[in-house]
């Protein structure tokens, strides 16, 4: 356990975790997944959702929204960083980054770290930001898609 | 919706996709299930029980941050074309958003990079009260033209 | 719902409109604008015929007075200006022509600063302090008026129109200027780029300096007013 001082903030956490890559499993994208996805989120771009525009498209066929790996994930798991700061949590914010498609098909192996721990003082008082980093992986190790979620603690 | 392709030459500041959604009590549930069939965690039931929304701040339950990104990200795509390429998706989560809130989503084009041939949004989501309870930016990298 | 508009659409030719209250990625961490980036949409906007001459950076609790933006606002032909957002015990409050002795008496990294003692040493040292967001809960000046009665002794005026206030908390900024007599003025709180000059103050003359900003707001006329009122009519 470490203790930290920024901005005049006491917070404690293990930082051992930090940027340590931890598998949280995997997922087969069938087209059953993503046509429940896409209904889900009232989705209905021919590129996710019609075999045969799809097939005349850019890619070849059908592929995965962009949103929907970070959907199915929620950017929980991996290492527990053991914050000791406030009282309740919120999601703060979400980032995605994408590389490449994933197919109905391919097979989607999840890897989580904690990327990094930090206070800020706003107006409602002082914070405690964590950012978790998903990276997601096909079948050939090719990295399709990042994620990340910040979660805030706080005292309230 | 067809096919469309948008190019970075005929992109302009303020090029703009507006779209409207409400999302209601069966559409979260709907999403849990889906995310629950992957395998992965299931939804809690911070999302569907009246009383936890209350707690939250809304007047009911509320739509939960990943389904509300995951809508956005639907506006960037449909915003950007078939040939497009989302090269990040940065949202803050500033408000919960309560089922039943009539919600506008919102994509602006605010600059190019030339160079890199992307375009950079302003993302946001509006609710009825003029409130954004979403709000980022995306980096869109497109085709050229010829 | 929105129960007036006391707005209004004005001959705008005859104005200068500034948006006096923004955020950029140079010193807010919460904002996703840069001042490039706005500049660029206010050229961009004025091609869809509305008016916004300049604008005014109000970065969060910091002012570094070696920061000068003339070159890039030469660039775009848009008026930009700097002040600062402090935080005070009634709110927050916007704070012009920010002088070195007021960032000695005070520590603008505070978020609990005294707002009458705020608002006596901004005019004493050649500014001028603007209540922000006068509507909104807690960190707005008419919540604390009505449940606390604080004094308004020190305060001549308020952002009356803030962009990120929602209908009904503009509305309770307008009543408590027009309860008290406080003066008004509009601005963006923009954080992203599309948001710049939403909301704007429409002045009578020009307005190219911060000096010439802190004698208007004192002396001169003016009102807040939204970007849509701006469009010039035929």
């Amino acid at each position: 356990m470490t203790s930290e001082t920024g901005s005049e903030v006491r917070f404690e956490f293990d930082r051992d975790v930090l940027g340590v890559d931890v598998e949280l499993g995997s997922i087969t994208l069938t087209p059953k997944l993503i046509a429940d996805y896409c209904a889900a989120v009232a989705e209905t771009n021919p590129l996710y959702t019609d075999e045969a525009e799809a097939k005349a498209g850019p890619h070849g066929g059908l592929i995965a929204p962009a949103g929907m790996l970070p959907s199915l994930t929620f950017g929980r798991g991996g290492l527990d960083p053991k914050v000791k700061f406030g009282n309740t949590q919120m999601f703060a914010g979400s980032r995605l980054e994408t590389f490449a498609p994933a197919r109905p098909g391919d097979t989607i192996t999840a890897k989580v770290q904690v990327k990094e721990v930090f206070p800020k003082t706003g107006r409602s008082g002082t914070m405690l930001f964590i950012v978790r980093r998903t990276s997601y992986y096909n079948q050939d190790g090719t990295l399709v898609a990042a994620s990340e979620q910040s979660i805030v603690h706080r005292e309230v | 919706m067809a096919l469309h392709t948008r190019y970075f030459d005929e992109i302009e500041i303020g090029d703009e996709l507006e779209e409207e959604q409400t999302v209601n009590r069966e559409d979260v549930l709907r999403f849990f299930a889906m995310s629950a069939s992957a395998g992965a965690r299931n939804g809690d039931d911070r999302f569907i029980a009246e009383e936890a929304g209350r707690r939250l701040g809304a007047e009911g339950p509320i739509v939960p941050g990943v389904m509300s990104f995951a809508m956005l990200s639907r506006l960037v795509t449909d915003w950007m074309g078939a040939e497009g390429h989302v090269d990040a998706l940065d949202i803050s989560f500033r408000r919960p958003i309560a089922h039943g809130d009539p919600l506008k989503l919102v994509a602006l084009a605010t600059d190019t990079d030339e160079e890199a041939g992307s375009v950079k949004l302003d993302v946001y989501m509006e609710n009825q009260r003029g409130e954004r309870p979403l709000q980022g930016t995306a980096i869109i990298r497109l085709p050229r033209r010829g | 719902m929105h129960r007036r508009q006391p707005y209004g659409r004005s001959t705008i030719a005859d104005y200068f409109t500034l948006d006096l209250h923004s955020h950029s990625t140079d010193a807010s961490d919460d904002a996703g604008g840069t001042v490039e980036g706005y500049l660029k949409w206010i050229v961009a906007r004025r091609k869809k015929g509305f008016q916004i001459d300049g604008i005014v950076l109000t970065e969060h609790r910091s002012f570094d007075p070696t920061v000068d933006y003339s070159d890039i606002a030469a660039q775009y032909g848009v008026t930009v200006l700097r002040g600062a957002e402090l935080e005070t015990d009634v709110g927050h409050v916007l704070v012009y022509g920010v002088d070195e002795r007021l960032a000695q008496e005070f520590d603008f990294a505070s978020v609990s600063l005294p707002y009458a003692d705020l608002f006596r040493a901004a005019k004493e040292f050649g500014g001028f302090a603007v209540g922000a967001h006068a509507g909104r809960p807690r960190i707005g000046l008419a919540e604390h008026v009505a449940d606390r009665g604080v004094s308004l002794d020190f305060v001549e005026a308020i952002e009356q129109l803030n962009g990120g206030s929602n209908a009904a908390e503009n509305d309770r900024a307008t009543d408590l200027a027009e309860a008290h007599g406080l003066r008004g003025v509009g601005g963006s709180d923009a954080h992203f780029v599309s948001a710049i000059g939403r909301c704007l103050t429409a002045f009578r003359r020009p307005i190219h300096s911060i000096e010439e900003l802190v004698e208007e707001l004192r002396e001169g006329e003016y009102h807040p007013m939204r970007v849509e009122d701006t469009v010039k009519s035929e």
